[in-house]
């Protein structure tokens, strides 16, 4: 027996081990990448930075998007991108009160309704708002159905509650007035009722939180998470925990998000992390903006978080952590990223979980912006597949905001594809898109240019937002 | 009794041509506080659009643009080209039919879509031009006219020192927000009182920072010499917990140069008046 033990090594541990520490080979899948500034607009020099995404997961065919984009002829009201083929075309809809542009917005369908949702900060009035608008590409403002004084950050997630067939809707926010204790998410367990709109502060220490506040829920169980930065201290130097909160009963019972951790008060993901306000390259990165969290459609006590560490460029860290339980307890780190920010994460119907993220590197001497998204069929128990997106120069030509790329991207998986988006340096270089790149506005790909509607060269280069979908075999 | 509206409709068309009326009976300075994209089309078709994937009604039509009147630099090449219109309900054209469309923002695709609020007869296009300027000249005015009379203070005077007044951001009565305004605090010393009553000694709070919401407002710089217009702890910019009591001048038009000076001065007598 003895004796046989090498062979048995050879022929069963030894494979396993070159498995697991072999990169993950990607099966068929394919790859759309799509700037989406669309062609009338291609003289446009704007810095269309923070990104976010939503696609109707009734009919992946029809998407919304935003960024930091203006209205093109200023009527005091903003856009949001529209694709109603997958997209492959993109158009711009004003349809957002409050100004030319917000000055925050995120995107999300109803699972099943095809309700859009949005959270704003309106740039008039610095109010929070919650919007909803039935039909893509028709005129006319979404619908206003709560609005928040001294809020900031809205992030928003939204589902059906197939039950009742009612849309119910969690937007994760820093509530100014509430500091400490800061951590909201502002939710209606039936979305169209403006009077449904309630605030649940999240946090229930007597704590100053960062101001990122994020939300993940799992459809047909009612399992809402939230996760967010708990601070040892009220002020710089900042010690931190990243907490996750969790309720079984779509945020609605007596005392909501108290479901783990010793008296209900959530569970510490990492402890005692330091974070700050840097500089990665020309990027300004907020303090504790860098936070994701994703649960398994197919398990709602699988999820996963991401955030961003460190208090300089040279410190700076992304870490990806699991949980199998409900968050009750965390897996070590799964990745562990230097110089990388805006992380962003989904589970398709598969399992495959992909993580998206920015990371700065160095070409030539300069700095360089890598956009990869990592698959994962391994719960990250083994490399990941890696694709890059896109490598383009770090730079803010035309940005006059020292954040070029913004404080977030996004991913999301419907069915088994996985879509997100991004904000990148435009100058069309198809070396800088490995899995290729569609430009809808006017260039030149032989003399990098871009061109203006009459055809003309000479648009300065600057930020746009591109479109990606990962089509799973 | 459709068909007999559609030719009811068409006549009234025709018919405010004829007395070149603006449709909606608003006068062109409300038409153009609400129309960003105002061109002479020729109308190609109705219930139709230029892209298939935009929405089509009775309302929608395809125009060809064969003059702009008003439009951003970036659009001058929609110039001969299609856009798709949302036509003002009961106002419906027909096929070859010339007018002056006032729009708004609405589509950007491949091509534009715009919704119209207003329409001129095509014989009116020859003076617009002129009255666009005109009245683009009082809708200045009148914002001008809505900052001073917000003002409590104005005043001309030279920046003499500015140092950070923010206190840092993120402590345990200030929450931290990427929207926090950084405040700046701006030392004047005034040559001249325009409006209000001469304080002491004038501090002035400004936002150092270029976040989204804070990059338009007026930074100051030392060794400058400025027209002010202050409000005292004001309520109309960033977050209530964010504010700080103080003078402030928040909005692009509350610093202007000192060549203004007479022309606010005459403002204020008008006001007064």
């Amino acid at each position: 027996m003895i004796s046989r033990l090498p062979k048995v090594l050879t022929l069963i541990v030894m494979p396993l081990i070159i498995y697991l520490l072999s990169p993950q080979v990607a099966p068929a899948q394919t790859f759309q990448v799509v700037n989406m500034i669309p062609n009338s607009l291609s003289g446009e020099t704007n810095c269309d930075a923070e990104p976010n995404l939503a696609v109707n997961p009734a009919n992946p065919q029809q998407i919304a998007a935003s960024a930091f984009t203006p209205d093109p002829l200023s009527s005091n009201s903003g856009p949001i991108f529209v694709s109603t083929n997958g997209g492959t075309t993109w158009t711009l809809n004003v349809v957002l009160p409050g100004g030319d542009q917000t000055d925050d917005v995120t995107l999300r369908f109803a699972e099943t309704s095809g309700i859009l949702y949005a959270g704003i900060l309106r740039h008039d009035n610095s109010k929070v708002s919650v919007l909803s608008k039935a039909g893509l590409l028709t005129s006319g403002l979404m619908n206003e159905l709560a609005s928040l004084a001294n809020a900031d950050q809205p992030y928003i997630q939204a589902t059906t509650f197939s039950g009742l067939g009612v849309d119910r809707v969690y937007m994760g926010y820093n509530d100014l007035a509430a500091h400490p204790k800061n951590a909201t998410v502002e939710q209606s367990l039936d979305a169209a009722q403006p009077s449904a709109y309630v605030p649940e502060h999240i946090e229930a220490r007597t704590s100053c939180d960062g101001p990122s506040i994020r939300t993940a829920v799992h459809s047909p169980s009612g399992t809402v998470y939230a996760t967010f930065f708990r601070w040892n201290t009220c002020k710089p130097p900042i010690s931190a925990d990243v907490i996750v909160v969790r309720d079984d009963a779509w945020g609605g019972g007596l005392n909501p998000y108290s479901a783990i951790g010793v008296n209900g008060v959530g569970v510490a993901v990492a402890s005692g992390i330091s974070i700050a306000s840097m500089l990665l390259g020309s990027q300004r990165v907020v303090v504790g903006s860098s936070l994701t969290i994703a649960v398994d459609p197919r398990d709602p006590q699988t999820l996963y978080v991401a955030w961003a560490d460190g208090t300089t460029a040279a410190t700076s860290t992304l870490h990806l952590r699991r949980s199998s339980d409900g968050g009750a307890t965390w897996s070590g780190d799964l990745r562990s990223l230097a110089a990388a920010t805006n992380p962003a994460l989904a589970v398709n119907n598969q399992g495959w979980v992909g993580f998206l993220y920015q990371k700065l590197t160095s070409a030539n001497g300069k700095n360089v912006w890598e956009t990869h998204l990592e698959l994962s069929d391994s719960r990250f128990a083994k490399q990941p597949a890696d694709a890059k997106l896109a490598i383009v120069s770090d730079t803010n030509d035309s940005c006059a905001d020292s954040n070029p790329l913004g404080d977030y991207d996004h991913l999301m998986a419907v069915g088994k594809d996985f879509y997100g988006i991004f904000s990148a340096y435009n100058l069309p270089d198809l070396t800088a898109f490995p899995m290729s790149v569609v430009y809808q506005r006017n260039v030149d790909w032989n003399h990098p240019a871009l061109k203006d509607l009459a055809g003309h060269p000479g648009v300065p280069f600057s930020i746009d937002p591109f479109f990606f979908v990962v089509k799973m075999p | 009794m459709r068909a007999a509206l559609s030719i009811w409709v068409g006549h009234l068309f025709s018919f405010s041509l004829l007395f070149s009326a603006i449709a909606g009976a608003e006068d062109l300075d409300s038409l153009l506080s609400k129309s960003q994209l105002v061109f002479t089309g020729t109308v190609q078709r109705v219930g139709a659009a230029t892209e298939p994937r935009f929405p089509v009604d009775e309302r929608t039509a395809v125009v060809q643009v064969n003059k702009l009147h008003r439009a951003p630099a970036e659009f001058q090449a929609l110039e001969g080209q299609q856009v798709t219109v949302e036509l003002l309900p009961g106002l419906l054209p027909k096929r070859g039919d010339v007018a002056v469309f006032f729009t708004h923002s609405w589509l950007f695709g491949k091509s534009v879509a715009v919704v119209e609020v207003g329409r001129l007869g095509a014989g009116e296009a020859e003076s617009l031009p002129a009255r666009i300027r005109e009245a683009d000249a009082r809708a200045l005015e009148a914002q001008l006219r809505q900052r001073v009379a917000r003002a409590q203070l104005i005043v001309l005077g030279t920046v003499t020192e500015t140092r950070s007044a923010s206190g840092g951001s993120g402590t345990a009565t200030r929450p931290l927000t990427e929207h926090d305004p950084d405040w700046w605090e701006a030392t004047i010393r005034i040559a001249s009182v325009v409006k209000g009553n001469r304080p002491p000694d004038l501090r002035v709070l400004f936002p150092m920072s270029t976040d989204v919401l804070w990059l338009k407002s007026p930074k100051l710089h030392s060794g400058t010499t400025v027209l002010l217009l202050l409000q005292n702890d004001q309520q109309e910019r960033g977050m209530p917990v964010l504010r700080r009591p103080g003078w402030t001048a928040l909005d692009v038009l509350d610093v202007l140069v000192p060549d203004q000076l007479e022309h606010i001065r005459t403002l204020i007598g008008a006001a007064s008046r």
